[in-house]
């Protein structure tokens, strides 16, 4: 109980801090309250004064942390808090430890998407005006899930080993879809390097149009999968203790699958393949909290965005001024941290 | 001749063919220019790395095609277009506000450019401009958009197709999106170290000569 306390106070004291530095911290290093001051001005200064004004680079630096790194900041913040939460939701819905928010296809069908969408750019943005590869890669993951989901549900199965055949329909939908994406890298027009980089995950050159565009799927699948969270802690004593307490499992499953999908669609959509968030921070909160997913949730939230935002400023100033994309920086940090846990703990947060 | 392949090449189909000579790319086909020779076909690897080494491949190359009298009447048209071009360029950057800065684009999507040490960089330099990105740490950096707003390049060069990048309002800005000078050209023309790069450096001159 304390412990939790002292997580959350932590976490409150350490998000501002990340916040200010994600602001401060680029090509130009400004003083944090400087920073303060520019990203104020830039709040309470109309948008069309900021683009009109002339000539309009007269404030570069306004326009680099009112146009670049506040909504890089937001992004890193939605999407590293949903991939958490997604993550933390399927490990408790299949009751399995190395669940993370690709399982169930989401990362492969993204990937053909935005491959696609790199190969055709020009006509689709040409016909639509709109952005073809986010809007590809959002459609590809929620097919992929799609596709998953009536593949394990429909057929001739029983209701007992469901959550198995969602994992497995998922292993294998994912491996059918990223042979269509080496196929895409092998005989498209494009430079096979974007889409490589696009697949390493990264927040480079997104500003307040990915943000737009990524919202209301965020905020709609988290509020989906928060409203699961007492069926959740009753999932993980069991599906038939849970049966017995109220829980209809196959409806908890299709709502968590359905909040879990929007929130990792449009996460993916935004920033790429971002690996290892939704992974260990659910292990890391769950180690500090314990397994009552109305603190586990929001707690991932909170790590989770705080983390990639922290991994972002790194990949921005590692290698300037060129980026490296923050995938790379997530996998680098997480993994090795991830097996000291595992060697600390013996595995002892993992559910059985 | 037949095709063989494209960046992917069939050794079988080549085998079939019994070619006299091999010839091959040094940067891009390395390792598979190494098999082939390994099983003692008949290779050669050209690898210009400069603009001024492409008359010493275009020597070796007629004189293995028995040819020399033309490779050295190539390799000589070359080397005095080279050096008009250098000179002019040259008068490029003696302009009193310094070199041009010049932003090269790679890429569609992504802020891919040239870092500093390649045969693009070598181009941009030769024009008389300077690349924005020749502080970078890699030889194809993917270049921040925070440091393409505080180098504020003159003039960009993209080899694809980018006009969506240059609608964002914030890249309204840039001096060079400013005053449209915003070039695109074929990239076979900058990144092949052969004749064609003549071209495209005399393309580079025009667009920062207009600088002056």
């Amino acid at each position: 109980m304390n412990r939790r306390w002292w997580f959350f106070a932590v976490l409150l004291l350490l998000l501002p801090v990340v916040a200010v530095a994600a602001i401060s911290v680029g090509q130009v290093t400004l003083p944090p309250l400087d920073a303060a001051h520019l990203l104020w001005r830039s709040l309470t200064t109309p948008q069309e004064a900021l683009s009109a004004a002339n000539p309009p680079l007269a404030a570069p630096l306004l326009l680099i942390v009112h146009d670049l790194r506040l909504p890089r900041l937001l992004l890193a913040l939605m999407v590293g808090g949903g991939l958490a939460v997604s993550g933390t939701a399927l490990q408790a819905l299949f009751r399995n430890p190395m669940a993370d928010p690709y399982v169930l296809g989401v990362s492969a069908g993204a990937a053909l998407g935005a491959a696609a969408g790199m190969m055709l750019q020009a006509p689709l943005a040409f016909h639509t005006g709109l952005p073809a590869v986010p809007v590809l890669a959002f459609l590809g993951a929620v097919g992929a899930t799609a596709l998953v989901y009536a593949l394990a549900r429909g057929g001739r199965g029983r209701e007992a080993g469901r959550g198995t055949r969602l994992l497995l329909a998922g292993i294998a939908v994912s491996a059918f879809l990223s042979a269509g994406v080496s196929l895409l890298l092998l005989f498209g027009t494009q430079n096979p390097g974007t889409v490589v980089v696009w697949l390493m995950g990264g927040l480079a050159g997104r500003g307040w149009e990915s943000v737009q565009l990524a919202w209301p799927y965020l905020a709609f699948g988290l509020l989906v999968v928060g409203w699961c969270a007492r069926d959740l802690n009753l999932l993980v004593t069991g599906e038939e203790t849970a049966f017995h307490l109220g829980v209809d499992p196959g409806r908890l499953e299709t709502l968590v699958v359905f909040g879990v999908t929007l929130i990792t669609a449009a996460s993916v959509a935004v920033s790429g393949l971002i690996g290892f968030v939704g992974l260990i921070v659910p292990h890391l909160v769950r180690f500090f909290t314990g397994p009552d997913h109305r603190f586990l949730l929001p707690g991932a939230f909170l790590l989770g965005g705080t983390f990639l935002a922290a991994a972002d400023i790194l990949s921005r100033v590692v290698l300037a001024p060129a980026e490296l994309p923050v995938g790379i920086v997530t996998a680098l940090a997480g993994g090795p941290f991830f097996l000291y846990l595992l060697y600390r703990a013996g595995g002892a947060s993992a559910h059985e | 001749l037949p095709k063989v392949g494209d960046l992917n090449l069939s050794e079988e189909r080549i085998a079939a063919l019994r070619p006299d000579l091999i010839v091959g790319d040094l940067s891009l086909e390395r390792p598979f220019l190494q098999r082939l020779e390994r099983l003692g076909w008949p290779v050669l690897a050209v690898g210009p790395k400069r603009a001024e080494d492409i008359p010493q491949a275009m020597l070796l190359l007629a004189r293995v095609a028995g040819d020399l009298d033309a490779g050295l009447r190539e390799a000589a048209r070359f080397k005095g277009r080279l050096a008009k071009l250098a000179a002019e360029g040259a008068q490029n950057a003696r302009r009193p506000a310094g070199r041009t800065r010049v932003f090269l684009l790679l890429d569609p999507d992504q802020l891919y450019t040239t870092g500093p040490g390649t045969f693009l960089d070598e181009l941009i330099t030769l024009a008389g401009g300077r690349n924005v990105a020749d502080q970078a740490k890699t030889l194809w950096p993917l270049f921040s958009e925070e440091a393409l707003l505080l180098a504020d390049p003159q003039v960009i060069v993209t080899t694809a197709p980018s006009a969506a990048l240059f609608q964002k309002p914030r890249w309204q800005g840039i001096s060079a999106v400013r005053a449209g000078k915003v070039y695109q050209v074929d990239p076979d023309l900058l990144s092949r170290p052969g004749p064609r790069v003549l071209d495209g450096l005399a393309f580079l001159i025009s667009t920062l000569r207009e600088q002056r």
